[in-house]
């Protein structure tokens, strides 16, 4: 209430003033702006001559405003800088991996139990691949990402093997003999030696040939006292060696290039240092052959592609249970394509893979 | 009196000048010092922008290579600012050894070049404008390609 009072006796004050001339106007000057005129100099800076401070200050706050703005910027460039990649790209190679790496363990189980005939296989494949794709489309989607693995082709070949430990002759006990000829490709060739002892130093050794009529690559098992040595000649008449100390059972993996186990420099790398792998320097349409078979003791399996007859004369078909012990072939599933989909909010990714463990890159 | 000897107007012209002098001077220094720092800022940005989209080209890439470069589907989306410090940018993939990730800011001008080391092949068929940007693999071209989603 006393504030409203002493602005009521304001207002009344400042009314009585305006009606004074004798306070506001000079003799002769008519107007309240023409009062101005003599108003002294010092009393009028604040009031008008504040304008051009004014206009600066609301230029410069525009400019600290858009400061404000730029190192805004600045500081989102700092969490843009700090950003990981992607979500789940680094996971979709990891996990068409370990498809790759399931399907390739699939693929052998079904070459070796579902071997009756090609429609068999392509069954089984097919029953395998969807178990596959199941299981880790359900483990993937707990993740937040959509895996789908698919059924697309086969190629179909022939699997050459002697899957109880013998020596290595043919279905009439002949020691030097053909498994294949024209073959284009080979996978997964595995020798299990179960008689490193029993293996001639000098002599008569066992061989496996591989020839396309004019080059050939030449895998030799030879004993060195108390070791066993590989010998692998190539067709430019280059040899490498490599040997293990004698184990009860040794496993020479041809195309995966290990010998007991490690790595075998003889089966990648020529003695000049150069690569080289299982039929360097033989063209396609090569014949695999064993030489000496008397020599050696265990079991072996090879799968060749769909360029290529095994030679059915050395070989028995297989039965159940087993007419033979010796060597036999069976249909076999050399390559399988499937179709890989991975799917993120942010990613997508859609190809074909092809699955042939074992398989020697060209 | 302190004013004997100055007329009025020159008392006015005199102050109202040297006041004008200072203001802008101090108005120019500022807005130089927000458009310097604005270029910075931009300039930083459209690296950091460029070397994650780099990293994202490369992924892709990889990912190309182990499909022997023939992936059916394949895209990567990523999202950036649509604007950087107001200023809206193209983003264009350069062939070249290496491929590049160009960035160009519309005004000012700002150009940022980021090498990316790729195997496959990259198109500069297509660019993007900021927002999210997708590196995606053309069918048609058989390459990477950098487009707005």
């Amino acid at each position: 209430m006393a504030d409203i009072e002493r602005s009521v006796n304001e207002t009344e004050t400042s009314e009585r003033r305006s009606e004074d001339p004798e306070i506001t106007h000079k003799p002769g000057s008519p107007t309240a702006a023409g009062a101005a005129d003599v108003t002294p100099v010092g009393s009028r800076e604040p009031r008008d001559r504040g304008q051009l401070l004014l206009i600066t200050a609301f230029v410069l706050a525009a400019s600290f405003v858009a400061l404000a703005l730029v190192v805004n910027s600045a500081i989102f460039t700092e969490n843009l800088a700090t950003r990981e990649d992607v979500p789940g790209s680094t996971d979709t190679l990891t996990y068409r991996y370990e498809v790759t790496q399931s399907l390739g363990a699939a693929l052998e189980y079904v070459n070796e139990n579902n071997n009756s005939d090609q429609a068999s296989l392509e069954d089984a494949a097919k029953a395998e691949i969807r178990t596959i794709s199941a299981q880790g489309s359900f483990q993937q989607s707990t993740r937040g990402r959509v895996v789908n693995v698919s059924y697309a082709d086969a190629e179909f070949g022939h699997r050459i093997a002697q899957s109880k430990s013998g020596n290595f002759s043919n279905a009439t006990n002949a020691t030097r003999w053909q498994l294949a000829d024209g073959v284009e490709r080979t996978r997964a060739f595995r020798i299990e030696v179960t008689n490193p002892n029993g293996i001639n130093e000098t002599g008569e050794t066992f061989q496996v040939q591989i020839d396309d009529g004019s080059d050939s690559w030449e895998l030799g098992v030879v004993r060195n006292s108390s070791d066993l040595e590989l010998t692998v000649e190539t067709s430019n008449g280059d040899t490498a060696r490599c040997r293990r100390p004698i184990d009860s059972m040794m496993t020479i993996d041809v195309t995966g290039a290990s010998f007991a186990g490690q790595p075998c420099h003889a089966l990648s790398i020529q003695s000049d240092g150069t690569p080289m792998r299982f039929r360097t320097g033989v063209a396609d349409g090569y014949e695999i052959r064993f030489t000496n078979g008397q020599d050696i003791e265990g079991r072996y399996s090879l799968v060749i592609g769909s360029n290529g007859s095994a030679n059915t004369t050395n070989l028995a078909e297989p039965s159940d249970p087993p007419a033979t012990d010796g060597p036999f072939v069976a249909d076999a599933i050399y390559a399988l394509d499937v179709r890989y989909r991975y799917h993120t909010p942010d990613l997508g990714y859609e190809t074909t893979i092809r699955v042939a463990p074992g398989e020697v890159s060209t | 009196m302190s004013t004997r000897g100055v007329s009025i107007t020159l008392s006015y012209i005199l102050t109202l000048g040297i006041t004008t002098v200072l203001i802008s001077g101090l108005i120019v220094a500022g807005s130089g010092f927000v458009i310097d720092q604005r270029e910075q800022v931009i300039d930083q940005e459209l690296t950091v922008i460029g070397n994650q989209l780099a990293g994202t080209v490369e992924q892709a890439d990889r990912l190309a290579n182990a499909s022997q470069g023939d992936p059916t589907t394949l895209y990567i989306n990523e999202t950036f600012p649509q604007q950087v410090t107001g200023s809206p940018y193209t983003v264009e993939l350069k062939s070249g050894d290496p491929a590049q990730v160009v960035l160009t800011s519309r005004s000012p001008v700002v150009t940022i070049r980021v090498n990316t080391t790729v195997e496959t092949p990259v198109s500069d068929a297509e660019r993007a404008s900021g927002g999210t940007i997708s590196v995606a693999w053309d069918g048609g071209e058989s390459a990477l390609v950098i487009r707005d989603v």
